[in-house]
C-alpha cells in the first residue's frame, strides 16, 4: 500500500517533469544561458551577476508555466534571454578590453585615430 | 458626513494615488536608454541594438499607460534596461577591439619606422666610408704621382715600390745620408705623409755583391734604418714605417758591370695600401 503510494507519486512527478511545457522563448533563453556559462561568464565578475539573474529567471519562468501563467512566463523567459545576452556581451567586452591592454605597450599610448 | 471624516478619507485615498507612481524598473529603463543613446560609441557601433532598446522601452512605456504598475510592466521595463545595457556594452567592446587593432597597427608602424631609420643610418655610414676611402685613394694617387717626379716608381703585387739610387743617398761604404740626399728625401717624406693615411711603408736596403755578404747585410740594414729615421723625422708616423736590410740577396742588375752594381746599390720604399 505504502509502496504503491510512493510509486504513484514518483510517476506523477516524472510525468510532471517530462510534460512541463517549455515555450520556444524559454528554450531559447536556456540555450543562451548555456552559451554564457560555456564562455565562462561565472568567472568574469561583471558577467556573473547577469548570468545568475538569467538562471533565476529561467527557474521562475518554469514555475510560472507550471502555474499556467503563460503571459508572465513568456515575459520572464524574455528577461532571462536579455540577462543571458548581457552576460555574453560582458564576457566579450572583458576579453576585448584585456586584448586591447595587451596590445598597447605600457607607457605608450596608441594614437586615438 | 462631517468634514473630519472627509479629511480622514482623503488621507487614505491620496497615498493610494501617490503609490500609483512610476515603477523603479521603468525609471531605470529610461535612464539606461538615455545613457546608451547619448554614448557616441554605442550610436556608432551598435545602432541596431540601440534601436532594439528603444523599442523595448516604448513597449514598457505603453504597458505602463495601459496596465499601470503591473508585474508585466516591470518585466518589460527590466527587459528594456537590459537591452540598453547590452547596446552600451557592445559599443564599448567594439571600441576595445578597435583600440587593440590600432595598437597593433601603431606598433607595426613603429617597427617599420625604426627599421627604415636603421637602414638610412647604415646607408649614410656606408656612404661616408666610401667617401673617405675614395678620398684616401685619391690622396695616394697624388702622392705617387709626386714621388714619380723624384724617383723611379713601379707597381708590384706587394705595393707601389719607390727606388732611390744608393749613390745619391750615401757615400761608398757609409750609412750616413749625404747632405745632397736630404732635399729629395724630404720630398719623399712629404709625399708619403700626404698619401693614403692607411698605408704602411717598408724601407728596404740593398747592396751590390762586392765585399763580404755579412758586411753588405749590415750596411743595407744601417742604410735602410737611416732612411727610415729621416722619413720619421720629416713627418711620417713611426708606427707606419719599418726598415730592413736585404744585403746583396736581390740584385736588379748584373753585378759584373759597374753600371749593374750601381743599380743594385739602392733603397726601395714599398708603399702597402691598407688591407680592405
Amino acid at each position: 500500500m505504502r509502496a504503491t503510494f510512493f510509486s504513484l507519486v514518483f510517476v506523477m512527478f516524472a510525468a510532471g517533469c517530462a510534460t512541463a511545457p517549455e515555450s520556444q522563448e524559454l528554450a531559447a533563453s536556456i540555450a543562451s544561458v548555456n552559451t554564457a556559462e560555456k564562455l565562462g561568464a561565472s568567472q568574469v565578475p561583471e558577467a556573473a551577476q547577469a548570468l545568475e539573474s538569467a538562471k533565476h529567471e529561467v527557474a521562475w519562468a518554469r514555475a510560472l508555466i507550471v502555474n499556467r501563467k503563460h503571459g508572465r512566463a513568456q515575459l520572464m523567459a524574455e528577461r532571462a534571454e536579455s540577462d543571458a545576452a548581457l552576460a555574453i556581451a560582458l564576457v566579450r567586452e572583458h576579453e576585448a578590453r584585456r586584448a586591447a591592454k595587451q596590445a598597447t605597450p605600457p607607457g605608450a599610448a596608441a594614437p586615438t585615430h | 458626513m462631517s468634514h473630519h471624516r472627509l479629511i480622514v478619507l482623503a488621507a487614505l485615498i491620496v497615498p493610494t494615488a501617490c503609490a500609483h507612481r512610476i515603477p523603479e524598473e521603468l525609471r531605470e529603463a529610461r535612464a539606461s536608454y538615455k545613457q546608451a543613446a547619448a554614448d557616441p560609441a554605442t550610436r556608432k557601433e551598435t545602432p541596431a541594438e540601440l534601436d532594439e532598446a528603444r523599442r523595448s522601452l516604448t513597449r514598457a512605456e505603453r504597458s505602463y499607460v495601459v496596465e499601470g504598475d503591473s508585474p508585466k510592466t516591470r518585466d518589460r521595463a527590466y527587459i528594456a534596461t537590459r537591452k540598453a545595457e547590452l547596446a552600451l556594452v557592445m559599443g564599448r567592446t567594439a571600441d576595445h577591439v578597435e583600440a587593440a587593432r590600432n595598437a597593433e597597427l601603431w606598433q607595426a608602424r613603429e617597427a617599420l619606422a625604426a627599421e627604415q631609420a636603421e637602414n638610412a643610418a647604415n646607408a649614410s655610414q656606408l656612404a661616408t666610408e666610401q667617401e673617405l676611402r675614395a678620398e684616401a685613394e685619391q690622396r695616394a694617387a697624388l702622392a705617387i704621382t709626386a714621388l714619380a717626379e723624384i724617383a723611379a716608381v713601379r707597381s708590384e703585387p706587394r705595393g707601389t715600390v719607390v727606388t732611390l739610387s744608393g749613390s745619391v743617398l750615401f757615400a761608398s761604404g757609409k750609412s750616413e745620408l749625404l747632405p745632397s740626399a736630404t732635399s729629395r728625401l724630404t720630398q719623399v717624406a712629404e709625399a708619403l705623409a700626404a698619401g693614403d693615411p692607411g698605408a704602411h711603408f717598408i724601407v728596404e736596403g740593398y747592396t751590390d755583391s762586392k765585399g763580404r755578404a755579412e758586411l753588405n747585410q749590415q750596411l743595407s740594414e744601417a742604410r735602410a734604418q737611416a732612411v727610415r729615421d729621416f722619413l720619421v723625422e720629416h713627418g711620417v708616423a713611426a708606427d707606419r714605417i719599418e726598415a730592413r736590410g736585404l744585403g746583396e740577396t736581390q740584385p736588379v742588375a748584373s753585378n759584373t758591370t759597374a753600371e749593374g752594381r750601381a743599380n743594385n746599390r739602392r733603397v726601395e720604399i714599398v708603399i702597402q695600401p691598407p688591407s680592405p
